[in-house]
């Protein structure tokens, strides 16, 4: 949820960070390194201070000893210099205009040991004191307290950038997660509207966008169901009239029969796309009631049987007994759930499996066929309406129209449910798995 | 011969179900609006109505309000497919039976016939006189008259039938498929809901001559009872 705040949160913290340290390392560096000039030499009388125990190490305990207590010091740096050849202990660099002034000063500052010679063996060393002050004064090296307030600035400022951008993001995700549940009259959130941003503008995008899609769909759905509606009274007619016909003809007309099939054929689709139709809409309270799940699946697989008998197909019954009682509408149930096991039949070579199982607040109803199964590349698209699978159309007997699992999915949609096609392996059979919460909310 | 009232907006479909009915060997008139209905109702004697639901004006739910404040002649109506809200406000206002719209004309006819079969057998005269007694219930299933707590119950022929069903069978469980192809003379369909508007406006009927006592039982998911005291 608040992933992306923390994304914004850190990498601009980071940023910060690194900009403040950075800066205060360059700075530092910059001072360390700056050419070493008058001010830098310190000619104090707390100088000598610092240069006895350098001269007294350099006397007992010798040049290298020497330079390792000197590499331990870092400010009010001792520097031993050879005279003759003008290195430095520790070989750091010295301008040899500093030089020069470090010996001109030495007649001033042997008055209070600030500069101080020594003579080991044959070598001639100059020992004075130069003073690097820190760029922030005379304070310690590291600047704790500048850091630290820099830091939690920096936090402050970080959180306020991060949460002004992350926010409108999150707000808007939550808006267009409810369009992508099919509800297209969204609510800008007012932290969203009042944006003069181009986040701003791209939520007042998005809602119009929405308002858009939910009027052209709405109107598709509208046109599906008078169409629907509306082919019924000719088709009435035709009926009436085939009636008619039949009535006046004596003998047995197979044109007749033929015209009376397709009569109810067209009366089965129109039937399944107003199903269709409707369930685009939210199922109203009125019609969802407390279903007892175990005679209705009960006798969705006994009518699967007796069916199975005349294709010369099995039916298992792998039910539960567990009884199980759901929320929902037993009609569009039942139909949802009878849909795909005609299709099982169909497509099966000899047995169809049925059942279901308590599971953590729903009901699973799995139906697996012995069939060829779907292939891959249209398993995702099974449940568009009117689409069939391509090794149902080399096949005549597989009659349909393409729409009992697209109802089948939208009404487990209606229902917080789920349904789920899988294929066994080897081409050995077809899984449907459909999931039922037991409470709708 | 039986004489059936057609009433639907659709002047083409009537003409073709009106020539179908007479080969079946039925008189038929036509109306072509609730209003017209009402007014041929009024004038002449029909032994059933056939009434559609979807008709512009005044509908059929409408119409059928005020057939009923009229009589309690049988009434099959015709529903759009899927329409429930339709189909259960038509019986709960006291139609017989419905059939939904696409139909065969064959469909239809065996509707008619189911309803007219019992409220038109013209028994012998003791059959008529045959009276069936059970608490303060008393029936006369030949003259298709009842009465309870001695006020005449006022039922329609599909009311009738079931009452009838229930008190042959009193204190005995009736499954609903049992009432159906007995009281309504065609089998249970799936989800069917008419049987429970047709009990519960028996029952309504029932208690509004004596409200303290309600023979009827339903059980819950079952059927109903006729209870014997």
């Amino acid at each position: 949820m608040y992933k992306l705040f923390w994304k914004f949160f850190f990498t601009i913290w980071i940023a910060q960070l690194i900009t403040i340290w950075g800066a205060g390392t360059a700075i530092w560096y910059i001072r360390h390194h700056e050419p070493l000039s008058e001010t830098n030499l310190d000619l104090s009388n707390g100088a000598s201070y610092y240069l006895d125990p350098v001269l007294s190490s350099l006397k007992s305990e010798g040049i290298s000893a020497t330079a390792e207590y000197l590499k331990k010091r870092f400010r009010r740096i001792v520097y031993v210099v050879d005279t003759s050849t003008n290195k430095e202990l520790l070989n750091r660099k010295i301008p040899l205009d500093f030089l020069d002034l470090v010996r001109q000063k030495t007649q001033q500052a042997s008055s209070n040991h600030a500069i101080q010679e020594l003579t080991l063996g044959d070598r001639r060393y100059l020992l004075f004191v130069v003073d690097i002050p820190s760029p922030w004064g005379n304070k310690p090296l590291l600047p704790v307290f500048p850091l630290t307030g820099a830091t939690l600035a920096s936090l402050l400022f970080a959180f306020l950038l991060a949460r002004h951008f992350s926010r409108p993001i999150e707000l808007l995700k939550e808006t267009v997660e409810q369009v992508g549940l099919g509800k297209f009259d969204i609510q800008l959130h007012t932290q969203l509207t009042n944006r003069q941003d181009s986040l701003g503008e791209l939520a007042v995008d998005i809602q119009h966008m929405t308002t858009r899609l939910g009027k052209v769909i709405d109107s598709q759905t509208r046109l599906l169901h008078t169409i629907s509606h509306e082919l019924r009274s000719p088709l009435t007619r035709l009926q009436m009239a085939t009636g008619l016909l039949r009535q006046k003809s004596s003998e047995n007309n197979d044109e007749i029969e033929r015209i009376e099939r397709e009569c109810k054929r067209i009366d089965l689709l129109i039937g399944q796309l107003l199903t269709l139709s409707r369930l685009d809409d939210e199922i109203s309270k009125q019609e969802i009631e407390t279903v007892n799940f175990n005679p209705l699946i009960n006798e969705i697989i006994e009518n699967a049987k007796f069916e199975a008998q005349s294709l010369q197909k099995t039916v298992i019954d792998q039910s539960s007994s567990d009884l199980i009682n759901v929320e929902g509408n037993p009609i569009l149930l039942y139909y949802a759930i009878e849909n795909v096991i005609r299709n099982a039949l169909r497509h099966a070579r000899k047995i169809v499996w049925i059942g279901h199982q308590l599971m953590n607040n729903a009901v699973k109803i799995y139906i697996i066929d012995d069939g060829e199964g779907v292939d891959d590349a249209d398993l995702a698209q099974i449940t568009q309406p009117f689409y069939r699978a391509s090794n149902t159309q080399k096949n005549p007997n597989m009659q349909g129209f393409g729409l009992g699992l697209a109802i089948t999915q939208k009404t487990f949609k209606a229902h917080n449910g789920e349904v789920i096609f899988s294929n066994l392996p080897n081409k050995t059979g077809f899984k449907v798995e459909l999931i039922l919460p037991l409470t709708l909310h | 011969m039986q004489n059936v009232l057609l009433i639907d907006d659709d002047i083409e479909l009537l003409d073709m179900l009106s020539e179908y009915l007479q080969r079946e060997g039925f008189t038929t008139q036509l109306a072509h609006s609730g209003n017209d209905g009402l007014a041929l109702l009024r004038i002449h004697s029909f032994d059933i109505v056939i009434l559609d639901i979807m008709m512009p004006g005044m509908d059929g739910l409408e119409t059928l309000k005020r057939i009923r404040e009229l009589s309690l002649i049988p009434v099959l109506m015709l529903t759009a497919r899927g329409d429930d809200t339709d189909r259960i406000i038509g019986l709960e206002l006291g139609a017989d039976d419905y059939v939904p719209k696409p139909c065969t004309p064959r469909e239809l006819t065996a509707r008619v016939r189911a309803i007219l079969r019992r409220s038109q057998n013209t028994p012998s005269p003791q059959e008529n006189n045959r009276v069936i007694e059970i608490n303060e219930l008393k029936l006369w299933p030949g003259k298709r008259q009842a009465f309870w707590f001695n006020s005449e119950l006022l039922l329609t022929s599909s009311e009738f039938n079931l009452l009838e069903v229930l008190v042959r069978n009193a204190g005995k469980l009736v499954s609903k498929t049992q009432l159906s192809e007995e009281g309504l003379g065609h089998p249970l369909a799936r989800f069917e809901r008419s049987i429970d508007v047709h009990i519960s406006r028996i029952r309504n009927k029932l208690e509004v001559i004596n409200t303290s006592k309600n023979p009827i039982k339903t059980v819950h998911g079952q059927g109903y009872i006729f209870i014997v005291e």
